[in-house]
C-alpha cells in the first residue's frame, strides 16, 4: 500500500511539473484526453462498437470520470503483428487528438495493447505519426501488458495445426500474427532489438505504470472463470498470474503501480475491482 | 515483494525524447546508473509441466494413457476439433456434441462420462465456453471439457473418449505442483545463415536430473507444417554440456527449410524415474532465421568525436552491405567497460531509419556527447545493428571496443 502511495505521489507530482511547463511555454489552453488501447482477440474488435464492449461502458465512464474527459477508444484488428496494429491505432490517435485540439494523453491499455504502445513508444521514426503522438503522451497505464510474453501464447503455438498433417491441419489452424508475437521466445527477440524499457535497453521516452492481475476466481459463480483457471494451471505461468498474462511478464517493463486480484477478463473492467476509479486518479 | 523503480528525475519532464536533426534519428541517453547488456544467445527456458496428445477418433471413440507423477493436482482439458463437412449429427443448435470423458485412475477410482461428479472426492468435471479464452486464438468449437483431480495419484490414468461428430482430439494433461519439468529453449534466438542452431531440453524432477529419457524436437517455419523429429541426446556429444546430467541436445548445421521468420519448436520427452514410473512432457520453443539482407562490415566501423561546443557530437559510421534493398534502422548503444555480471554502464544511443539500395552504403549517426566524454577509461564499447524493417528482422550486428578518436 506504502508503495502504491509512493507511485501515486509521483504521478501527482509529474502532472504538476508538466502543467506547469504547459503554462510557461504559453500552452495554458492545454487538453488534456485519453487514449484506450485493447488487447488481442479476433478480428471483430476492428469494429468500433466491439472494441467498446471489450472495455465496457462502466470501465470508460469511471476512467473519465463520467465522460466529462475526451476519450478515444482505438479499434484494430486484435490478429495483427505489433506494427500493424501500432499503424491503425496511430492513424486513430492523430485524427482524433488533431480534430480535438488534444496536448496531453494519458494512454490506457489492456493485454497485448501494452505491447502495441510500447511498440509505438520504441520506435519514434517507424511511422511518422508516432513522434507527435509520443510527444502529447504524459504516461501510459498498462495493465496486465505480456511485456515478456506468455506462457498460453506459448501454449497456443504447441496447440496450433502446425505439428499436425495432412487435413488435420486446417482443422486446428495456424497461430494468428498476434498469439505469435505474445510468445515468451518471440518477446524476447523483440525486447531484444525492436522494443524498449526492459532491463538492459534504453528507457521508454515516457512513463509506462503497470498493472498486474493476480486472481482468478472472479465471478460469482465462477461462471467465466474456469477457462481462466484451466489456462493458468496447463500453461504453466509462473509464480502468480491473471489467467492469461504472469506478473513477472507484466511487470518486465515500467514502473509498478499495483496488482490487482481481477483476473484478465475482469482487469480491463469496472466491476470485480474498480481499476476504472483507480485510472481516475490521474485526473 | 513489490520492487518500485521510480522514474529518475529526468522523466519528471515533459519528454525525453531527442529528435535529432536529420530526419528518421532519434537520441537518447542512459540515466546514471542504468546499465545495457548484450542479447542473449536464446530466449529464456520455456518450463513444462504440461503433457499434450492429439488422437484421431476410430469409429467415434479414442483413448489414451496419462503417466502421472502425483502427489499434487491433475488438469486434463479435452479440446474437440470438428471437420463441417464430415459432421454427421448436430444437436438442435448445430452446435458440436461435447465429447464424452471417461477417466479412471490408476487405483481404479472412475469418473464416468454420465457422472458430473464422482462419489470419490476429490474428482470433479466442469465446462467452460471458447469465448473464455478469445484472446488466446484458439480455433475452440463447443463446450470444453476439463477434469480436475485435487491429489492425483501416481500412475497411468486412463482416459476414454466419445469423440461423437469431433474429427480430432487433443488432449493437454498438466500437474501444475509437480517437481517434474521439462524446460526447454532453441538458439541462437537471432540466427544467421551458416550458424547451427542448437536444441536444448533439460529433464529435472526438483533437483535430480532424469536420465535416459526419449526427447525429440521437430520445427516448424513460419506459416508452414512441422518437419520429421529430431532426437536429442544426453551424452556430452551433441550440445548437451556433461554426459548423464538430465540436458539433452542436438545441434542442426542446416534448417529443414531456407525459410526466414520467426521458426517455432516443439518438445517430446517421455521416459522413467529411478524408480520406474513413466513420464511425459511437452514443451516449447522459438527464434528468429534472420533474412540476411545486409551486412555490417565490422573492421569499417568508425567513432570519433565532432564539433565544439553545443554542436559537439560523436559520429559513429559503418559501411552496409546490403544485398536486398528496403528499409532499414542503424541502431548504436554506447556503453563502458563491463562488470563482472557482464553487463555495462548505459551512456548513449541513437537510431536512425533510411531506405537502403542494394550495394554498400556508409552509415552515420550522431550521438550526444557530453554522457560518453564523461566517462573514465579510455576505450568504448559500441554495440552496433542493422535492423530491417520490412519485414522485421536483425540483419547484421556487431560489436566493438574502440578508443576514440578526438576525445
Amino acid at each position: 500500500m506504502v508503495a502504491v502511495k509512493l507511485v501515486e505521489m509521483v504521478k501527482t507530482l509529474r502532472s504538476i511539473v508538466l502543467i506547469s511547463c504547459l503554462v510557461a511555454t504559453g500552452a495554458a489552453t492545454a487538453k488534456t484526453g485519453v487514449v484506450f488501447i485493447h488487447g488481442k482477440g479476433g478480428t471483430s474488435l476492428a469494429d468500433a462498437a466491439t472494441a467498446r464492449a471489450y472495455w465496457t461502458e462502466s470501465m470508460i465512464s469511471a476512467t473519465t470520470k463520467g465522460n466529462t474527459i475526451p476519450s478515444l477508444v482505438c479499434h484494430y484488428d486484435g490478429t495483427q503483428y505489433m506494427w500493424v496494429a501500432g499503424g491503425v491505432v496511430a492513424g486513430q490517435i492523430t485524427n482524433w487528438m488533431n480534430a480535438n485540439a488534444i496536448t496531453d494523453i494519458v494512454v490506457e491499455t489492456h493485454s497485448f495493447g501494452g505491447v502495441v504502445i510500447r511498440w509505438i513508444l520504441s520506435n519514434p521514426t517507424y511511422d511518422s505519426r508516432y513522434a507527435p503522438i509520443i510527444s502529447r503522451i504524459r504516461w501510459v497505464n498498462s495493465i496486465a501488458p505480456p511485456n515478456k510474453g506468455s506462457e498460453a501464447a506459448n501454449l497456443a503455438g504447441t496447440l496450433s495445426g502446425s505439428w499436425l498433417t495432412g487435413w488435420l491441419v486446417d482443422l486446428v489452424g495456424q497461430s494468428n500474427d498476434s498469439t505469435k508475437n505474445c510468445s515468451t521466445s518471440s518477446m524476447a527477440y523483440y525486447n531484444q532489438y525492436y522494443l524498449k524499457g526492459t532491463s538492459g535497453r534504453p528507457a521508454l521516452p515516457k512513463a509506462v505504470y503497470t498493472i498486474a492481475g493476480t486472481g482468478l476466481w472472479n465471478d460469482f459463480a465462477h461462471s467465466e472463470d474456469y477457462g481462466l483457471a484451466t489456462l493458468s494451471g496447463v500453461a504453466g505461468l509462473p509464480g502468480e498470474d491473471d489467467g492469461m498474462v504472469a506478473q513477472y511478464s507484466a511487470q518486465g517493463a515500467g514502473t509498478v503501480w499495483f496488482l490487482t486480484e481481477a483476473n484478465h477478463h475482469h482487469n480491463r473492467r469496472n466491476d470485480y475491482r474498480q481499476i476504472g476509479v483507480s485510472l481516475a486518479t490521474d485526473f | 515483494m513489490i520492487a518500485i523503480r521510480i522514474p529518475s528525475a529526468a522523466l519528471l519532464l515533459a519528454s525525453s525524447l531527442s529528435l535529432a536533426a536529420s530526419p528518421g534519428t532519434v537520441t537518447g541517453t542512459f540515466a546514471p546508473g542504468e546499465r545495457v547488456s548484450a542479447p542473449e544467445s536464446h530466449a529464456p527456458a520455456h518450463v513444462s509441466r504440461t503433457l499434450v496428445r492429439s488422437i484421431v477418433p476410430v469409429g467415434g471413440r479414442a483413448t489414451l494413457e496419462i503417466p502421472v507423477r502425483g502427489g499434487g493436482g491433475l488438469i486434463i482439458w479435452t479440446i474437440p476439433s470438428s471437420d463441417d463437412r464430415l459432421r454427421s449429427s448436430r444437436n438442435s443448435n448445430n452446435a458440436v456434441t461435447p465429447v464424452g470423458v471417461t477417466l479412471g485412475s490408476p487405483s481404479g477410482r472412475t469418473l464416468r462420462a454420465d457422472e458430473a461428479n464422482t462419489k470419490v472426492p476429490g474428482i470433479r468435471r466442469f465446462t467452460f465456453e471458447p469465448s473464455e479464452l478469445a484472446g488466446l486464438d484458439l480455433r475452440l468449437s463447443g463446450t470444453q471439457q476439463v477434469v480436475h483431480v485435487e491429489h492425483a495419484e501416481a500412475g497411468l490414468y486412463h482416459l476414454e473418449l466419445d469423440a461423437h461428430d469431433s474429427s480430432l482430439l487433443t488432449v493437454v494433461a498438466a500437474e501444475p505442483e509437480s517437481g517434474l519439468t521439462l524446460a526447454s529453449w532453441a538458439g541462437p534466438l537471432s540466427r544467421h545463415a551458416g550458424e547451427p542452431v542448437v536444441l536444448h531440453a533439460e529433464l529435472t524432477e526438483g533437483e535430480r536430473p532424469l536420465l535416459g529419457a526419449r526427447v525429440s524436437a521437430r520445427l516448424a517455419a513460419p506459416g508452414q507444417g512441422a518437419g520429421p523429429a529430431v532426437e536429442l541426446f544426453d551424452d556430452g556429444k551433441h550440445e548437451d554440456g556433461a554426459a548423464g546430467d538430465g540436458v539433452y541436445g542436438a545441434s542442426l548445421a542446416e534448417l529443414p527449410r531456407d525459410a526466414s521468420g520467426f521458426w517455432t519448436v516443439r518438445y517430446e520427452a517421455e521416459g522413467v524415474d529411478a524408480s520406474g514410473r513413466e513420464f511425459a512432457r511437452t514443451g516449447s520453443g522459438g527464434f528468429m532465421n534472420e533474412r540476411d539482407a545486409a551486412r555490417l562490415a565490422s573492421e569499417t566501423v568508425k567513432a570519433r568525436f565532432v564539433g565544439r561546443g553545443e554542436e559537439r557530437v560523436l559520429r559513429v559510421s559503418a559501411r552496409a552491405d546490403v544485398a536486398t534493398s528496403g528499409d532499414y534502422r542503424f541502431d548504436v548503444i554506447v556503453s563502458g567497460a563491463a562488470a563482472g555480471s557482464g553487463d555495462r554502464p548505459g551512456l548513449a544511443w541513437g537510431e536512425s531509419s533510411s531506405r537502403l539500395t542494394a550495394g554498400s552504403s556508409t552509415l552515420t549517426i550522431d550521438l550526444p556527447s557530453p554522457a560518453i566524454e564523461g566517462a573514465s577509461g579510455s576505450a568504448l564499447h559500441f554495440d552496433i545493428r542493422l535492423l530491417a524493417l520490412d519485414p522485421m528482422g536483425v540483419a547484421s550486428r556487431v560489436e566493438r571496443d574502440l578508443s576514440v578518436e578526438g576525445r
